[in-house]
């Protein structure tokens, strides 16, 4: 009892400093693991110096004052997205698949590269991954909500516009094509290929369009993705063989067609998404409409941020997101 | 006892609070807010420069070193060539020169133009760097001054090398032909745009000697026939042009290393640091 009263306290002081120790060799191997070599840093008239050539000083106030044109604007924006993010809900989604995304990139994914990537947007330490991820997903859930919310305007408008849907299809070719004197494609199936087309027929009765589509479609890169050709606006349509564009303008939302005939062979096309209710929960959508509709992607983020009060309060960088949002630019 | 341990625990947490700002950089500027929440400042210019510093800011500071280099290296001044190859550029492009530069990436002419001037001027560096070590590259790279003829076909080629063969020159050989051209090349051991045979030839005859008639593949099988002449292979009779052909291959961390040591460039900020030698392996062994 007198030994602890005499030794008690200064074991404690021991063992928090043991954990402290400890606290910074784990630390330093991790750090040797983000960043090769640490450097001295140094500073001149309490202005840090960046680099220096033959003794001449090139300082962080230069840097700002030269550079902030070109690197301050996306930087103000990625900070705004993030106080703007900050203030949204984190979903239990959200958190499984971050959670799921940090796993896979902590395996595969050069670390300096993922290093790198969160100082962009102001992270400085490879544990904050799930923290980025979770800010992407609720930015693009921003986005969405944008969509949703402007659905009966905005989004109908442009769906309607660009003919937007997702497309599928099977392709079951066939070697024998001729044309006809009115322009009609003649096929002259083999054996093989017409029972090829029953067998596929047969299959849909009873199974998923994307299983058969992978199965049995010769058109490769599709099949590759489950039969789907992705998004599908006007600027794909006019790609298509007039037979095929023709299927897909009058097919309806989770509708297959019927056999389609054209010089490649057989084709059963089904519409993914065509109603703008299920366009919206497609993020390839999401991305099409920002890009294409002249809505800048900026638009949700700023409209969120002035309901929270945010404002930008450089003038400069303020322009510069004016031109942004009003050229439709992204 | 207890005081060292509780000065050594003070010094240790006290180190462990500073680690929060060691990658935070300063400016002696006033600050001013960029981002405000309800009127109340959350991001202002010094977060900014930390957050700007964080960007991909590698070739920015290539750039803006290398104008330091150039300077201190004395060579001749980059304007007129940068004003021409904008009035090239505005004379291709013509109305649309604005929006091809913002298309780009280009905020303004200014930036567009300074761009243009760290290019050449690293051109420049690089072709000072090899002359500097000329010596080593000529005897690494074996610069040889070469002249070919591609003939469609093997009589059309027979024809000319008899002629040469009178001791007429290879591009007199063809002068009757308009088809035919004369196509005058600086061959090194890096050079990959010709064919393997015609290199071969090149960096293997050490005579200023004509080839026989090399006929090679091309696509689709189809065969064409080279007639080579070795104009000279001694490269110190044609510096600038070896110098121009090897500045094409060279490892460009080798010449920043070399710079850097030269005058001294000494690097204070992390990512900095971290993107150069990522970008330029080596550079600050």
């Amino acid at each position: 009892m007198e030994m602890m009263k005499k030794y008690g306290f200064p074991a404690l002081i021991a063992c928090v400093l043991l954990i402290f120790v400890a606290y910074y060799a784990i630390d330093s191997a991790k750090k040797q693991k983000t960043s090769q070599h640490t450097i001295a840093t140094k500073e001149e008239n309490g202005d840090s110096i960046l680099y220096s050539v033959n003794g001449k000083n090139y300082t962080a106030s230069t840097f700002y004052e030269e550079a902030k044109n070109q690197f301050g604007n996306l930087a103000t924006i990625i900070e705004l997205q993030k106080q703007v993010a900050s203030n949204l809900k984190t979903t239990n989604e959200m958190e499984q698949i971050a959670t799921s995304y940090v796993a896979q990139a902590r395996q595969n994914a050069n670390q300096n590269s993922i290093l790198s990537e969160l100082r962009r947007f102001g992270y400085q330490d490879i544990k904050e991954l799930k923290d980025l991820i979770i800010f992407q997903l609720k930015i693009n859930e921003l986005n969405t909500n944008y969509l949703n919310d402007h659905r009966d305007d905005l989004v109908k408008k442009f769906v309607e516009e660009n003919n937007s849907s997702f497309v599928s299809h099977i392709l079951i070719k066939v070697a024998d094509v001729k044309q006809d004197e009115t322009g009609k494609f003649v096929l002259t199936p083999t054996t093989e290929e017409k029972e090829k087309l029953e067998t596929v027929l047969k299959e849909l009765e009873s199974k998923e369009f994307s299983e058969v589509a992978a199965t049995y479609s010769e058109d490769m890169g599709s099949a590759r993705q489950q039969g789907s050709l992705g998004y599908v606006d006007n600027s794909v349509l006019n790609s298509f063989v007039p037979q095929f564009k023709d299927a897909v303008l009058q097919l309806k939302d989770g509708e297959v067609s019927q056999v389609v005939e054209t010089q490649f062979g057989y084709h059963i096309i089904k519409i993914d998404a065509k109603d703008v209710e299920n366009l919206i929960t497609n993020h390839a959508f999401v991305q099409q409409f920002y890009e294409k509709s002249g809505i800048s992607v900026l638009t949700p983020v700023l409209e969120k941020a002035k309901e929270l009060n945010i404002e930008i309060k450089d003038s400069d960088i303020q322009k510069y997101v004016d031109g942004l949002v009003n050229g439709g630019a992204n | 006892m207890k005081k060292i341990i509780f000065f050594l625990a003070t010094l240790l947490l006290v180190s462990a609070c500073s680690k929060k700002v060691e990658n935070t950089y300063k400016m002696n500027q006033e600050k001013t807010t960029i981002l405000a929440k309800e009127s109340k400042e959350i991001f202002n210019n010094q977060d900014l420069l930390n957050r700007m510093l964080g960007q991909q800011t590698v070739s920015y500071f290539v750039d803006s070193i290398t104008k330091e280099i150039y300077t201190l290296e004395n060579l001749e001044s980059v304007e007129q060539e940068v004003n021409n190859r904008i009035a090239e550029y505005k004379e291709t492009l013509g109305d649309s020169f604005q929006t091809q530069l913002q298309s780009i990436g280009f905020a303004s002419e200014e930036q567009f133009k300074d761009s243009i001037a760290s290019r050449i001027m690293s051109s420049k560096l690089t072709e000072e760097f090899i002359k500097s070590n000329k010596e080593e590259y000529f005897n690494n790279q074996h610069p040889v001054q070469l002249q070919y003829v591609i003939f469609p076909d093997l009589e059309t080629a027979s024809a000319s090398l008899n002629v040469i063969r009178e001791g007429i020159s290879l591009k007199d050989s063809i002068a009757v032909n308009p088809n035919l051209i004369a196509i005058d090349v600086v061959v090194t051991e890096q050079n990959n745009n010709l064919p393997v045979e015609l290199k071969s030839f090149a960096l293997t005859t050490s005579e200023k000697t004509t080839s026989e008639i090399i006929e090679v593949a091309g696509a689709n099988d189809i065969k064409v026939y080279y007639i080579a002449q070795i104009i000279e292979n001694d490269p110190n009779q044609f510096v600038d042009e070896a110098v121009a052909e090897i500045a094409k291959n060279i490892n460009q961390a080798e010449v920043l290393k070399y710079y850097f040591k030269k005058h001294n460039v000494v690097v204070y900020e992390q990512n900095l640091y971290d993107q150069l030698s990522q970008a330029f392996p080596g550079v600050f062994e």
